[in-house]
Protein backbone atom coordinates (compact mmCIF):
# COMPACT_ATOMS: atom_id res chain seq x y z
CA UNK A 1 0.00 0.00 0.00
CA UNK A 2 3.03 2.49 0.50
CA UNK A 3 4.62 1.44 -2.56
CA UNK A 4 1.23 2.33 -4.20
CA UNK A 5 1.12 5.76 -2.43
CA UNK A 6 4.62 6.42 -3.08
CA UNK A 7 3.75 5.66 -7.00
CA UNK A 8 0.60 7.28 -7.29
CA UNK A 9 2.56 10.82 -5.33
CA UNK A 10 5.15 10.82 -8.06
CA UNK A 11 2.50 10.31 -11.11
CA UNK A 12 0.90 13.29 -9.79
CA UNK A 13 3.83 15.14 -9.12
CA UNK A 14 4.85 14.42 -12.32
CA UNK A 15 1.76 15.26 -13.81
CA UNK A 16 1.60 18.60 -11.83
CA UNK A 17 4.62 19.90 -13.03
CA UNK A 18 3.68 18.85 -16.80
CA UNK A 19 0.29 20.95 -16.57
CA UNK A 20 -1.24 17.47 -17.26
CA UNK A 21 -4.48 15.66 -15.61
CA UNK A 22 -4.65 12.17 -14.35
CA UNK A 23 -8.49 11.86 -15.15
CA UNK A 24 -9.94 9.05 -12.87
CA UNK A 25 -10.10 5.82 -14.33
CA UNK A 26 -7.93 6.60 -17.42
CA UNK A 27 -5.37 3.93 -18.45
CA UNK A 28 -3.84 2.08 -21.13
CA UNK A 29 -3.50 -1.19 -20.64
CA UNK A 30 -2.11 -4.55 -23.02
CA UNK A 31 -3.29 -7.56 -23.09
CA UNK A 32 -0.63 -10.37 -23.15
CA UNK A 33 -2.69 -12.69 -25.09
CA UNK A 34 -2.91 -10.58 -28.01
CA UNK A 35 -0.52 -7.67 -27.33
CA UNK A 36 -3.10 -5.33 -28.32
CA UNK A 37 -3.54 -1.83 -25.62
CA UNK A 38 -7.11 -1.49 -24.19
CA UNK A 39 -6.85 2.59 -24.21
CA UNK A 40 -9.74 3.97 -21.72
CA UNK A 41 -10.01 7.97 -21.25
CA UNK A 42 -12.05 10.64 -20.98
CA UNK A 43 -13.02 12.30 -24.32
CA UNK A 44 -15.91 14.85 -23.52
CA UNK A 45 -14.43 17.58 -20.79
CA UNK A 46 -18.31 18.20 -20.02
CA UNK A 47 -18.73 14.36 -19.84
CA UNK A 48 -17.05 11.91 -17.53
CA UNK A 49 -18.13 9.31 -19.43
CA UNK A 50 -15.19 7.47 -20.45
CA UNK A 51 -14.62 6.25 -24.17
CA UNK A 52 -12.84 3.20 -25.26
CA UNK A 53 -10.84 1.97 -27.91
CA UNK A 54 -7.70 -0.37 -29.14
CA UNK A 55 -4.64 0.12 -30.11
CA UNK A 56 -3.12 -2.89 -32.58
CA UNK A 57 0.29 -2.63 -32.17
CA UNK A 58 1.79 -3.07 -36.06
CA UNK A 59 4.77 -4.95 -34.48
CA UNK A 60 3.32 -8.60 -34.19
CA UNK A 61 6.44 -9.01 -37.10
CA UNK A 62 9.86 -10.56 -37.41
CA UNK A 63 11.57 -8.97 -39.81
CA UNK A 64 15.27 -9.09 -40.77
CA UNK A 65 17.12 -7.02 -43.47
CA UNK A 66 19.95 -8.03 -45.91
CA UNK A 67 22.25 -5.00 -47.07
CA UNK A 68 24.60 -5.02 -50.11
CA UNK A 69 26.37 -2.45 -51.44
CA UNK A 70 28.73 -2.14 -54.33
CA UNK A 71 31.24 0.55 -55.95
CA UNK A 72 30.32 1.12 -59.53
CA UNK A 73 31.50 3.13 -62.22
CA UNK A 74 32.42 7.28 -61.62
CA UNK A 75 32.12 6.40 -57.71
CA UNK A 76 28.11 5.76 -57.69
CA UNK A 77 27.76 3.06 -54.94
CA UNK A 78 24.42 0.86 -55.78
CA UNK A 79 22.20 -0.20 -52.10
CA UNK A 80 20.05 -3.10 -52.31
CA UNK A 81 18.15 -4.16 -49.68
CA UNK A 82 16.22 -7.79 -48.97
CA UNK A 83 13.57 -7.99 -46.12
CA UNK A 84 12.42 -11.00 -44.99
CA UNK A 85 9.76 -11.76 -42.32
CA UNK A 86 9.93 -14.78 -39.91
CA UNK A 87 7.75 -17.64 -40.00
CA UNK A 88 6.06 -16.80 -36.46
CA UNK A 89 5.37 -13.32 -37.72
CA UNK A 90 1.56 -12.58 -37.29
CA UNK A 91 1.37 -9.70 -39.35
CA UNK A 92 2.66 -8.85 -42.88
CA UNK A 93 5.26 -6.25 -43.05
CA UNK A 94 4.05 -3.20 -45.37
CA UNK A 95 6.37 -0.71 -43.99
CA UNK A 96 9.50 -0.98 -45.19
CA UNK A 97 11.98 2.69 -43.76
CA UNK A 98 15.41 3.45 -43.94
CA UNK A 99 16.29 6.18 -41.78
CA UNK A 100 19.31 9.12 -41.64
CA UNK A 101 19.49 9.10 -45.25
CA UNK A 102 20.76 12.96 -44.95
CA UNK A 103 21.71 13.70 -48.44
CA UNK A 104 19.81 13.13 -51.94
CA UNK A 105 20.09 10.42 -53.55
CA UNK A 106 20.96 9.94 -57.14
CA UNK A 107 18.54 11.21 -59.31
CA UNK A 108 16.71 12.83 -56.79
CA UNK A 109 14.98 16.11 -57.45
CA UNK A 110 13.68 18.48 -54.95
CA UNK A 111 10.61 18.19 -54.34
CA UNK A 112 7.69 20.82 -55.29
CA UNK A 113 5.72 22.58 -52.50
CA UNK A 114 2.32 23.62 -52.10
CA UNK A 115 3.98 26.87 -50.67
CA UNK A 116 5.29 27.92 -53.79
CA UNK A 117 2.20 27.61 -56.07
CA UNK A 118 3.50 24.22 -57.55
CA UNK A 119 1.31 23.50 -60.18
CA UNK A 120 -0.33 19.41 -60.67
CA UNK A 121 2.65 18.88 -63.83
CA UNK A 122 5.18 20.04 -61.28
CA UNK A 123 3.88 17.34 -58.56
CA UNK A 124 3.39 14.41 -61.26
CA UNK A 125 7.16 15.09 -63.22
CA UNK A 126 8.37 14.83 -59.31
CA UNK A 127 6.48 11.40 -58.30
CA UNK A 128 7.83 10.48 -62.13
CA UNK A 129 11.74 11.11 -60.89
CA UNK A 130 11.27 9.70 -57.07
CA UNK A 131 9.65 6.09 -59.18
CA UNK A 132 12.69 6.20 -61.27
CA UNK A 133 15.41 7.20 -58.47
CA UNK A 134 14.07 4.28 -56.41
CA UNK A 135 14.42 0.76 -57.42
CA UNK A 136 11.58 -0.84 -56.03
CA UNK A 137 10.14 -4.64 -55.61
CA UNK A 138 7.34 -5.45 -58.42
CA UNK A 139 3.93 -4.38 -56.00
CA UNK A 140 5.45 -1.76 -54.25
CA UNK A 141 6.02 1.36 -54.42
CA UNK A 142 8.93 3.35 -52.88
CA UNK A 143 9.26 7.49 -51.37
CA UNK A 144 11.49 10.00 -50.39
CA UNK A 145 10.87 12.24 -47.67
CA UNK A 146 13.32 14.93 -47.07
CA UNK A 147 11.90 16.84 -43.88
CA UNK A 148 12.61 13.65 -41.91
CA UNK A 149 14.90 12.45 -43.71
CA UNK A 150 14.19 8.78 -44.75
CA UNK A 151 13.14 6.69 -47.83
CA UNK A 152 10.04 4.14 -47.31
CA UNK A 153 8.41 1.64 -49.38
CA UNK A 154 5.18 0.62 -48.90
CA UNK A 155 2.74 -1.78 -51.51
CA UNK A 156 1.30 -0.31 -54.20
CA UNK A 157 -2.41 0.61 -53.45
CA UNK A 158 -3.50 -1.55 -55.89
CA UNK A 159 -2.60 -4.95 -53.75
CA UNK A 160 -2.14 -3.37 -50.40
CA UNK A 161 -4.87 -5.34 -48.65
CA UNK A 162 -3.37 -8.81 -49.68
CA UNK A 163 0.52 -7.27 -50.41
CA UNK A 164 3.47 -6.78 -47.87
CA UNK A 165 5.96 -9.54 -46.61
CA UNK A 166 3.61 -12.32 -45.26
CA UNK A 167 4.90 -14.62 -42.34
CA UNK A 168 7.97 -16.83 -44.03
CA UNK A 169 8.49 -14.44 -46.48
CA UNK A 170 11.05 -12.32 -48.70
CA UNK A 171 11.16 -9.83 -50.85
CA UNK A 172 14.02 -8.19 -52.43
CA UNK A 173 15.03 -5.23 -54.63
CA UNK A 174 14.11 -2.33 -52.72
CA UNK A 175 17.11 -0.04 -53.05
CA UNK A 176 18.42 3.43 -54.80
CA UNK A 177 22.21 4.46 -55.90
CA UNK A 178 24.44 7.16 -54.05
CA UNK A 179 27.42 8.48 -53.96
CA UNK A 180 27.83 8.99 -50.22
CA UNK A 181 29.76 6.11 -48.31
CA UNK A 182 27.46 3.32 -46.28
CA UNK A 183 27.49 4.22 -42.38
CA UNK A 184 25.34 1.99 -39.96
CA UNK A 185 21.82 3.63 -39.98
CA UNK A 186 18.25 2.31 -38.61
CA UNK A 187 15.63 0.77 -40.74
CA UNK A 188 12.03 0.14 -39.29
CA UNK A 189 9.65 -2.27 -40.66
CA UNK A 190 6.01 -2.28 -39.89
CA UNK A 191 3.30 -4.93 -39.56
CA UNK A 192 -0.61 -4.62 -40.53
CA UNK A 193 -1.84 -2.98 -37.66
CA UNK A 194 -5.07 -1.61 -37.62
CA UNK A 195 -6.69 1.71 -37.86
CA UNK A 196 -6.86 3.45 -34.41
CA UNK A 197 -10.39 5.19 -34.39
CA UNK A 198 -12.03 7.03 -31.46
CA UNK A 199 -15.44 7.64 -31.35
CA UNK A 200 -14.45 11.52 -30.59
CA UNK A 201 -11.68 13.78 -30.64
CA UNK A 202 -9.63 11.39 -28.49
CA UNK A 203 -7.96 11.84 -24.90
CA UNK A 204 -8.29 15.35 -23.75
CA UNK A 205 -4.90 17.33 -24.33
CA UNK A 206 -4.08 17.95 -20.97
CA UNK A 207 -4.59 14.10 -20.20
CA UNK A 208 -1.49 12.48 -18.90
CA UNK A 209 -1.87 9.12 -21.20
CA UNK A 210 -1.79 11.71 -24.15
CA UNK A 211 2.02 11.56 -23.87
CA UNK A 212 1.73 7.34 -23.12
CA UNK A 213 -0.30 6.82 -26.20
CA UNK A 214 1.76 9.23 -28.95
CA UNK A 215 5.01 7.25 -27.22
CA UNK A 216 3.40 4.18 -28.68
CA UNK A 217 2.45 5.23 -31.63
CA UNK A 218 5.74 6.69 -32.23
CA UNK A 219 7.77 3.18 -31.78
CA UNK A 220 4.51 1.38 -33.30
CA UNK A 221 7.83 -0.53 -35.65
CA UNK A 222 10.32 -2.88 -35.34
CA UNK A 223 13.80 -1.76 -35.69
CA UNK A 224 16.86 -3.32 -37.31
CA UNK A 225 20.67 -2.52 -38.35
CA UNK A 226 20.94 -1.85 -42.05
CA UNK A 227 23.83 -0.06 -44.25
CA UNK A 228 22.74 3.24 -45.69
CA UNK A 229 24.54 6.10 -47.07
CA UNK A 230 25.60 8.56 -44.35
CA UNK A 231 29.52 9.59 -45.41
CA UNK A 232 29.49 11.97 -47.80
CA UNK A 233 32.66 12.16 -50.13
CA UNK A 234 34.68 15.58 -49.96
CA UNK A 235 35.01 17.28 -53.03
CA UNK A 236 37.61 17.62 -54.05
CA UNK A 237 38.73 14.55 -52.34
CA UNK A 238 40.96 14.19 -49.55
CA UNK A 239 41.54 11.15 -48.28
CA UNK A 240 42.35 12.56 -44.43
CA UNK A 241 38.55 14.55 -44.12
CA UNK A 242 37.02 11.22 -44.96
CA UNK A 243 38.83 9.55 -42.82
CA UNK A 244 37.61 11.74 -40.31
CA UNK A 245 34.33 11.52 -41.20
CA UNK A 246 34.41 7.90 -41.53
CA UNK A 247 35.62 8.06 -38.08
CA UNK A 248 33.07 10.00 -36.42
CA UNK A 249 30.43 7.43 -38.20
CA UNK A 250 32.37 4.41 -36.06
CA UNK A 251 32.01 6.53 -33.36
CA UNK A 252 28.90 6.34 -33.01
CA UNK A 253 28.80 2.26 -33.54
CA UNK A 254 29.25 1.56 -29.81
CA UNK A 255 25.99 3.31 -28.70
CA UNK A 256 24.34 0.98 -30.70
CA UNK A 257 25.96 -2.38 -29.62
CA UNK A 258 27.51 -2.43 -32.87
CA UNK A 259 31.30 -2.52 -31.61
CA UNK A 260 33.32 -3.32 -28.47
CA UNK A 261 34.76 -0.14 -26.90
CA UNK A 262 38.30 -1.78 -26.72
CA UNK A 263 38.19 -2.99 -29.84
CA UNK A 264 37.27 0.59 -30.94
CA UNK A 265 39.90 2.34 -29.47
CA UNK A 266 42.61 -0.37 -31.40
CA UNK A 267 40.70 0.72 -34.76
CA UNK A 268 40.32 4.68 -33.71
CA UNK A 269 44.55 4.84 -33.34
CA UNK A 270 44.79 3.24 -36.63
CA UNK A 271 42.84 5.58 -38.65
CA UNK A 272 43.82 8.80 -36.84
CA UNK A 273 47.05 7.53 -37.61
CA UNK A 274 46.44 6.86 -41.50
CA UNK A 275 44.41 10.82 -41.79
CA UNK A 276 47.39 12.27 -40.21
CA UNK A 277 49.75 10.44 -42.37
CA UNK A 278 47.81 11.55 -45.30
CA UNK A 279 47.43 15.24 -44.01
CA UNK A 280 51.23 15.04 -43.79
CA UNK A 281 51.54 13.70 -47.64
CA UNK A 282 52.75 10.62 -46.62
CA UNK A 283 50.28 7.83 -48.43
CA UNK A 284 52.53 5.25 -47.94
CA UNK A 285 52.17 5.06 -44.17
CA UNK A 286 48.53 6.21 -44.88
CA UNK A 287 47.92 2.98 -46.78
CA UNK A 288 49.43 0.76 -44.07
CA UNK A 289 47.49 2.17 -41.38
CA UNK A 290 44.64 1.55 -43.13
CA UNK A 291 45.60 -2.07 -44.00
CA UNK A 292 46.50 -2.24 -40.21
CA UNK A 293 42.32 -1.64 -39.41
CA UNK A 294 41.00 -4.21 -42.22
CA UNK A 295 43.89 -6.73 -41.11
CA UNK A 296 41.88 -6.34 -37.65
CA UNK A 297 37.98 -6.90 -39.08
CA UNK A 298 39.46 -9.78 -41.02
CA UNK A 299 40.00 -11.30 -37.77
CA UNK A 300 36.59 -11.08 -36.27
CA UNK A 301 34.85 -11.93 -39.91
CA UNK A 302 35.61 -13.61 -42.98
CA UNK A 303 34.95 -12.29 -46.73
CA UNK A 304 33.91 -8.78 -45.80
CA UNK A 305 35.26 -8.09 -49.26
CA UNK A 306 32.12 -10.11 -50.54
CA UNK A 307 29.92 -6.76 -50.54
CA UNK A 308 26.66 -9.10 -51.94
CA UNK A 309 26.90 -11.15 -49.24
CA UNK A 310 26.57 -10.82 -45.29
CA UNK A 311 26.99 -14.63 -44.00
CA UNK A 312 30.40 -16.02 -44.71
CA UNK A 313 31.28 -16.58 -41.18
CA UNK A 314 33.42 -19.11 -39.91
CA UNK A 315 30.99 -21.64 -37.91
CA UNK A 316 33.34 -20.44 -35.26
CA UNK A 317 32.60 -16.88 -35.49
CA UNK A 318 29.09 -17.55 -36.08
CA UNK A 319 29.31 -19.81 -32.46
CA UNK A 320 30.91 -16.97 -30.55
CA UNK A 321 29.22 -15.58 -28.29
CA UNK A 322 29.67 -11.95 -28.87
CA UNK A 323 32.48 -10.78 -31.40
CA UNK A 324 34.38 -7.74 -30.88
CA UNK A 325 32.23 -5.71 -34.20
CA UNK A 326 28.86 -6.75 -35.55
CA UNK A 327 29.70 -8.30 -38.99
CA UNK A 328 27.60 -5.79 -40.82
CA UNK A 329 29.10 -3.21 -39.59
CA UNK A 330 32.52 -4.70 -40.02
CA UNK A 331 32.01 -5.38 -43.86
CA UNK A 332 30.49 -1.27 -44.10
CA UNK A 333 33.81 -0.04 -42.13
CA UNK A 334 36.33 -2.40 -44.82
CA UNK A 335 34.32 -1.19 -47.80
CA UNK A 336 34.76 2.24 -46.74
CA UNK A 337 38.51 2.03 -46.11
CA UNK A 338 39.06 0.23 -49.67
CA UNK A 339 36.92 3.07 -51.22
CA UNK A 340 39.49 5.31 -49.90
CA UNK A 341 42.18 3.25 -51.11
CA UNK A 342 40.92 2.88 -54.29
CA UNK A 343 40.39 6.85 -54.92
CA UNK A 344 44.00 7.22 -53.90
CA UNK A 345 44.89 4.60 -55.67
CA UNK A 346 42.73 7.02 -58.64
CA UNK A 347 44.28 10.32 -57.51
CA UNK A 348 47.82 9.07 -57.83
CA UNK A 349 47.47 7.90 -61.64
CA UNK A 350 45.87 10.93 -62.55
CA UNK A 351 48.70 12.80 -61.13
CA UNK A 352 50.97 10.89 -63.01
CA UNK A 353 49.13 10.78 -65.94
CA UNK A 354 49.23 14.89 -65.43
CA UNK A 355 52.77 14.96 -64.60
CA UNK A 356 53.70 13.14 -67.90
CA UNK A 357 51.57 15.15 -69.83
CA UNK A 358 53.41 18.01 -68.62
CA UNK A 359 56.83 16.12 -69.41
CA UNK A 360 55.73 15.72 -73.02
CA UNK A 361 54.90 19.46 -73.25
CA UNK B 1 -1.15 31.80 -28.97
CA UNK B 2 1.24 30.50 -31.39
CA UNK B 3 2.93 33.12 -33.53
CA UNK B 4 3.78 32.17 -37.06
CA UNK B 5 0.79 30.06 -38.25
CA UNK B 6 -0.17 30.81 -42.07
CA UNK B 7 -2.98 30.26 -44.08
CA UNK B 8 -2.98 27.04 -46.02
CA UNK B 9 -2.86 27.99 -50.00
CA UNK B 10 -4.94 26.50 -52.36
CA UNK B 11 -3.02 23.87 -54.31
CA UNK B 12 -4.55 21.39 -56.65
CA UNK B 13 -3.79 19.04 -54.37
CA UNK B 14 -6.47 19.57 -51.82
CA UNK B 15 -9.96 21.32 -51.45
CA UNK B 16 -10.31 23.90 -48.40
CA UNK B 17 -14.21 24.51 -49.87
CA UNK B 18 -16.75 22.19 -50.47
CA UNK B 19 -20.29 22.83 -51.99
CA UNK B 20 -21.19 24.57 -49.11
CA UNK B 21 -18.18 26.71 -48.37
CA UNK B 22 -15.01 26.78 -46.26
CA UNK B 23 -14.76 23.18 -45.01
CA UNK B 24 -15.22 23.14 -41.59
CA UNK B 25 -16.07 26.59 -41.27
CA UNK B 26 -18.93 27.57 -38.44
CA UNK B 27 -20.94 30.50 -38.62
CA UNK B 28 -20.34 32.96 -35.40
CA UNK B 29 -18.13 30.61 -33.99
CA UNK B 30 -15.07 30.41 -36.45
CA UNK B 31 -15.02 30.52 -40.30
CA UNK B 32 -10.96 31.46 -40.44
CA UNK B 33 -9.84 27.64 -39.49
CA UNK B 34 -7.14 26.80 -42.39
CA UNK B 35 -3.73 27.77 -40.24
CA UNK B 36 -0.94 25.83 -39.99
CA UNK B 37 3.38 26.12 -39.16
CA UNK B 38 5.27 26.55 -42.45
CA UNK B 39 6.68 23.15 -41.75
CA UNK B 40 3.32 21.58 -41.28
CA UNK B 41 2.33 22.70 -44.91
CA UNK B 42 4.77 21.17 -46.18
CA UNK B 43 4.11 17.72 -45.10
CA UNK B 44 0.96 18.19 -45.92
CA UNK B 45 1.78 18.64 -49.68
CA UNK B 46 3.45 15.49 -49.20
CA UNK B 47 0.75 13.57 -48.17
CA UNK B 48 -1.71 15.16 -50.81
CA UNK B 49 0.62 14.75 -53.64
CA UNK B 50 1.17 11.05 -52.38
CA UNK B 51 -2.63 10.68 -52.15
CA UNK B 52 -2.57 11.87 -55.93
CA UNK B 53 0.35 9.45 -57.22
CA UNK B 54 -0.34 6.38 -55.42
CA UNK B 55 -4.34 5.85 -54.13
CA UNK B 56 -6.16 8.47 -56.56
CA UNK B 57 -5.51 10.48 -59.23
CA UNK B 58 -8.36 12.14 -59.83
CA UNK B 59 -9.29 12.53 -56.31
CA UNK B 60 -8.01 15.07 -53.65
CA UNK B 61 -8.27 15.80 -49.82
CA UNK B 62 -10.82 17.69 -48.17
CA UNK B 63 -9.20 19.89 -45.93
CA UNK B 64 -11.41 20.33 -42.30
CA UNK B 65 -9.97 22.29 -39.57
CA UNK B 66 -6.48 23.23 -39.02
CA UNK B 67 -6.16 25.87 -36.63
CA UNK B 68 -6.99 29.24 -35.65
CA UNK B 69 -4.55 32.74 -36.94
CA UNK B 70 -3.05 33.15 -33.70
CA UNK B 71 -3.53 28.68 -32.96
CA UNK B 72 -5.40 28.24 -28.93
CA UNK B 73 -8.66 26.68 -28.27
CA UNK B 74 -11.06 25.86 -30.92
CA UNK B 75 -14.27 26.92 -29.81
CA UNK B 76 -16.05 24.11 -31.70
CA UNK B 77 -18.18 22.23 -28.95
CA UNK B 78 -21.39 23.07 -27.54
CA UNK B 79 -20.08 24.87 -24.55
CA UNK B 80 -17.97 27.99 -24.77
CA UNK B 81 -14.36 27.73 -24.49
CA UNK B 82 -13.88 24.47 -24.19
CA UNK B 83 -12.12 21.43 -25.54
CA UNK B 84 -12.82 19.10 -27.98
CA UNK B 85 -10.63 19.90 -30.68
CA UNK B 86 -7.93 18.18 -29.21
CA UNK B 87 -4.18 19.39 -30.28
CA UNK B 88 -5.59 21.98 -32.64
CA UNK B 89 -4.39 24.85 -30.86
CA UNK B 90 -0.80 24.69 -32.38
CA UNK B 91 -1.08 24.92 -35.90
CA UNK B 92 0.19 21.25 -36.20
CA UNK B 93 -2.60 18.83 -36.49
CA UNK B 94 -5.29 18.80 -39.45
CA UNK B 95 -8.62 17.03 -40.02
CA UNK B 96 -9.21 15.07 -43.09
CA UNK B 97 -12.71 13.84 -44.44
CA UNK B 98 -13.01 10.44 -44.14
CA UNK B 99 -16.03 8.56 -45.36
CA UNK B 100 -18.89 8.81 -43.11
CA UNK B 101 -22.55 8.59 -42.79
CA UNK B 102 -23.39 12.38 -42.15
CA UNK B 103 -24.10 15.16 -44.18
CA UNK B 104 -19.99 16.23 -44.29
CA UNK B 105 -19.43 13.23 -46.91
CA UNK B 106 -18.74 14.73 -49.85
CA UNK B 107 -14.32 13.94 -51.13
CA UNK B 108 -14.33 11.95 -48.27
CA UNK B 109 -11.48 9.97 -48.28
CA UNK B 110 -13.39 6.21 -49.18
CA UNK B 111 -13.20 3.69 -46.17
CA UNK B 112 -10.75 1.31 -48.58
CA UNK B 113 -8.11 3.99 -48.57
CA UNK B 114 -7.85 4.60 -45.08
CA UNK B 115 -4.95 1.69 -44.16
CA UNK B 116 -3.06 2.72 -46.71
CA UNK B 117 -2.96 6.34 -45.77
CA UNK B 118 -2.47 5.45 -42.03
CA UNK B 119 0.35 3.02 -43.22
CA UNK B 120 2.31 5.50 -45.71
CA UNK B 121 1.84 8.20 -42.38
CA UNK B 122 3.29 6.01 -40.53
CA UNK B 123 6.11 5.28 -42.65
CA UNK B 124 6.95 9.22 -42.41
CA UNK B 125 5.97 9.75 -39.02
CA UNK B 126 3.18 11.19 -39.28
CA UNK B 127 0.45 10.55 -36.56
CA UNK B 128 -3.29 9.73 -37.82
CA UNK B 129 -6.12 8.64 -35.76
CA UNK B 130 -9.71 8.12 -37.27
CA UNK B 131 -12.08 10.51 -35.78
CA UNK B 132 -15.65 10.67 -34.75
CA UNK B 133 -17.30 13.04 -33.21
CA UNK B 134 -20.46 13.00 -31.43
CA UNK B 135 -20.92 9.42 -31.33
CA UNK B 136 -23.14 7.98 -29.43
CA UNK B 137 -21.19 4.55 -29.57
CA UNK B 138 -18.32 5.06 -27.19
CA UNK B 139 -16.17 1.91 -28.03
CA UNK B 140 -15.96 2.49 -32.07
CA UNK B 141 -15.94 5.35 -34.58
CA UNK B 142 -16.41 2.13 -37.33
CA UNK B 143 -19.93 1.43 -36.12
CA UNK B 144 -21.11 5.36 -35.65
CA UNK B 145 -19.51 6.88 -38.32
CA UNK B 146 -20.96 10.43 -38.04
CA UNK B 147 -18.72 13.33 -38.96
CA UNK B 148 -15.42 11.22 -39.18
CA UNK B 149 -12.25 12.31 -40.39
CA UNK B 150 -8.35 11.48 -40.09
CA UNK B 151 -6.59 13.61 -37.36
CA UNK B 152 -3.15 14.23 -38.46
CA UNK B 153 -0.20 15.69 -36.56
CA UNK B 154 1.80 16.73 -39.02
Amino acid sequence: MRTFIKLYAVILAIALSLNVQAYPGESIVRDPATGNYAITYRGDPNNTELSRTTFVPATKIDPSIRSRFRLGERGIITYRYTVSNGATAKQAIIGVVLEQIVNPILAEIPEPSVLKNATLAEFDAYTAAEAAALASPIGWDGHINRRIPNVNWLPKFANFANGGIHAGGTVSGFGFNSLDLPGMGPSRMAGVGDILNFPDDGPLDDSVIVAELDRLRDNDFIARNAAVPMIAVPSPFDAAVLLDRIRTQVDTWSGKQLLDPAYAVQLDRYMVAAANAYRGNQPKIGKEHIESVRKLLEHEHRFLDHDDEDNDDTAEHKAATRLAIDRLAARVLDFDLRYVLKRIEKEHEHDHDEGDRRKER
Amino acid sequence: MVKGLIPIPASPLYALTDSKGVIGAIPGKHTDNHYLTETAIGTLGSLARLYRASVNPKAVLYLNDASLVWGGLFDVGSTSWIPPHEKHDRGRSIDIRAANVGGNNEGAVPLTELLYLITYANNNHLRVGLHCSESSNTATCYGNPNNRHFHVDL
